[in-house]
């Protein structure tokens, strides 16, 4: 019931949106505390407000494998798709344009470039996401085993851009 | 036996109720005397019967005595064997067939004899002669038969008290005389043995009836309280068992005062676990790295370029590689046969197969190398898939024909589990050599070559007219 993908929110890639995050990685997002406490009933604004208390980039880490707050994020924008409906397409996608561009808070445009990414069209993506490409702000990192580490963000939209797995989550190919 | 009839066999079902034949189970023969308030039972008479019984065993006792205390050492047959004798007397029950109730009673009462195994068998005259001896050692005894009082007589259903008290009177006067006749001879002994008398002293209040039987006796002497040894050692025990408390006492304390110290110890350490747990949380490791973008900035932008040329290049060379793939499948497709061929050589050359086939030893082991990660073994990532596996072992070197056949085995099957007796195929092998088609004489060829269509397999030479027209 909390959980479920706002209905007025467009089938992404044809499907649920939330569906996009896997199931087992979704349930136990679902599970977590993190999700359960700040993250019920967030907005678009009130997500700004959580990413800025964001720490690292991760997905799931540790021997039972834990859900990032990021990747709470994640799921959460997803869930709320924060496009508004009825707005002309030019102007869709504004919101998380804008977190994106916003040069303040890094982890916050990280989120962006990273929902980006899974729901847009290719074009956009790369026309998003090669300007980025100069933006070499460090970023922490957290791997499967836990282990913390740095990486820049030119680093990671490169990731987006190439690999089929980050943060848990599998990314369509790009053509 | 495996019937079912045979009442040990491991098919017996029990006892066929309509074979035995039916016992029912009150027996009527059997008389029940009731006891009945008011009423003494039939044993109980009163008077007679007892005084009969009486003179009758009165020699037998006397006798018995004697024996008893002449003899050094007097040795019953074994309790069971007496037992079991009684019990065999008992349930024959011969003399004891017309027996009332009181005669019973008497009977229990009385004391069986006891065999005497060491005394060797008297003459009757040796046995008056101990007997007169016996006596004069125990002064004033009177040999009278049926005086009662004075008879040494174990009979203790002389129910008379007075009778009985006047007995002990007497002995004790005895005892007393005794032991002044023999006061001046013990007197040397008692001052060279002194503990011996504190025992004597106890030995005062044993029953009277020992007396007489014992040997000489120790003149009791008076020892005070401090001299006494079993006083002595009962304050050592005492004070023993006091320290020992005491000592208990204390380590009981020390062990709570450790126990408490290792108590703080753990608490310290486990709260110390925790907080370095907490601590070891997300918040140390972030904190430990450095987010800031402020601090080497020249650095990071020199970080920065040198990815971003990376990335560069990456992207040019797999738009070349794609490029050049297109080329050549496009040339490819428009080769002839013969360019085709070469190609083939040419590539294969460029990308050997995999290495040359070792040579092996005999029974030399072979490994697979597994179908996957191949491409690791190709690429030569891994060193480890680099590895020659099929070098032979000091165990593989060795010749294997100069072992006993059974020991012709590959390497890590003699002797284990795993060991078949198949060691290599050729073993097997049962071709017939000596068959005529398949030796490689010179005529087995020529005859080969003369079969039909067996003619021109050697020759690949095209057919020209030069040939016909021979």
């Amino acid at each position: 019931m909390a959980n479920r993908t706002d209905p007025d929110a467009d089938t992404v890639h044809g499907a649920n949106p939330q569906f996009l995050v896997d199931r087992i990685v979704r349930v136990k997002i679902y599970n977590d505390a993190y999700w359960k406490e700040y993250c019920f009933g967030l907005t678009t604004e009130s997500l700004i407000d959580e990413a800025a208390r964001l720490d690292y980039v991760a997905g799931t880490y540790g021997g039972r494998r834990r859900p990032s707050r990021f990747l709470c994020l994640f799921l959460k924008l997803l869930q709320i798709q924060p496009e508004e409906a009825g707005l002309r397409p030019r102007l869709r996608r504004d919101v998380v344009m804008e977190y994106i561009k916003q040069p303040e808070l890094k982890y916050l445009r990280a989120l962006g470039c990273a929902y980006l990414r899974i729901t847009a069209r290719y074009l956009t993506i790369y026309q998003t996401l090669e300007p980025l490409f100069a933006d070499y702000r460090k970023l922490r990192y957290r791997d499967m085993n836990g282990k913390m580490s740095i990486i820049r963000m030119d680093e990671f939209v490169d990731w987006l851009m190439r690999e089929e797995t980050i943060c848990d989550v599998l990314w369509q190919k790009l053509l | 036996m495996a019937t079912a009839e045979y009442k040990h066999s491991i098919l017996w079902r029990g006892e066929d109720p309509t074979k035995t034949r039916f016992k029912p189970a009150y027996d009527g023969s059997k008389k029940v005397t009731r006891y009945r308030r008011g009423q003494a039972p039939e044993w109980a008479e009163e008077g007679k019967k007892v005084q009969k019984r009486q003179e009758k065993p009165e020699e037998d006792l006397r006798k018995a005595k004697r024996r008893r205390q002449a003899a050094a050492v007097v040795l019953e047959a074994d309790s069971a064997s007496s037992r079991l004798a009684r019990l065999q007397r008992s349930e024959t029950g011969e003399e004891r067939k017309g027996e009332t109730g009181t005669e019973r009673l008497l009977r229990h009462r009385r004391i069986e004899e006891a065999v005497i195994l060491e005394a060797e068998p008297k003459d009757e005259a040796d046995v008056t002669e101990e007997k007169k001896e016996v006596l004069k050692e125990e002064l004033d005894l009177d040999l009278k038969p049926g005086v009662a009082e004075l008879s040494f007589e174990i009979n203790e259903e002389d129910e008379d008290l007075e009778i009985r008290q006047l007995r002990r009177e007497k002995m004790r006067e005895k005892a007393l005389s005794k032991r002044k006749i023999e006061e001046d001879v013990l007197k040397v002994e008692l001052e060279e043995e002194q503990e011996e008398v504190a025992e004597e002293s106890e030995y005062e209040s044993e029953s009277e009836e020992d007396d007489p039987r014992r040997g000489p006796l120790m003149k009791p002497v008076f020892v005070s309280k401090a001299n006494r040894e079993t006083v002595r050692e009962k304050e050592m025990i005492e004070k023993e068992e006091e320290d020992a408390r005491r000592k208990k006492e204390v380590r009981a304390l020390e062990r709570k005062a450790e126990s408490k110290v290792l108590l703080i110890d753990k608490i310290q350490e486990e709260a110390e676990a925790e907080r370095l747990a907490a601590e070891e949380d997300d918040r140390s490791d972030i904190e430990l790295l450095d987010d800031d973008d402020e601090k080497n900035e020249a650095e990071e932008y020199e970080l920065w370029k040198i990815r971003e040329l990376k990335r560069i290049k990456r992207d040019k060379e797999e738009r070349l590689q794609r490029q050049k793939e297109i080329e050549f499948v496009l040339k490819r497709r428009q080769m002839t046969d013969e360019e085709r061929a070469k190609d083939d050589a040419r590539l294969d050359a460029a990308n050997p197969k995999r290495a040359d086939v070792k040579q092996f030893n005999f029974l030399q082991k072979y490994y697979h190398r597994g179908g996957f990660f191949q491409d690791k073994a190709a690429s030569g990532e891994e060193a480890l898939y680099l590895r020659d596996y099929h070098e032979p072992l000091e165990e593989e070197k060795y010749d294997k024909n100069l072992l006993p056949k059974a020991m012709q085995l590959r390497r890590g099957e003699f002797g284990k589990k795993g060991q078949v007796k198949h060691s290599h195929l050729t073993d097997v092998d049962t071709t017939d050599m000596s068959a005529a088609w398949s030796q490689s004489s010179k005529v087995v060829q020529r005859y080969q070559e003369k079969m039909a269509a067996a003619k021109g397999v050697t020759n690949f030479e095209r057919p020209s007219m030069k040939n016909r027209l021979q």
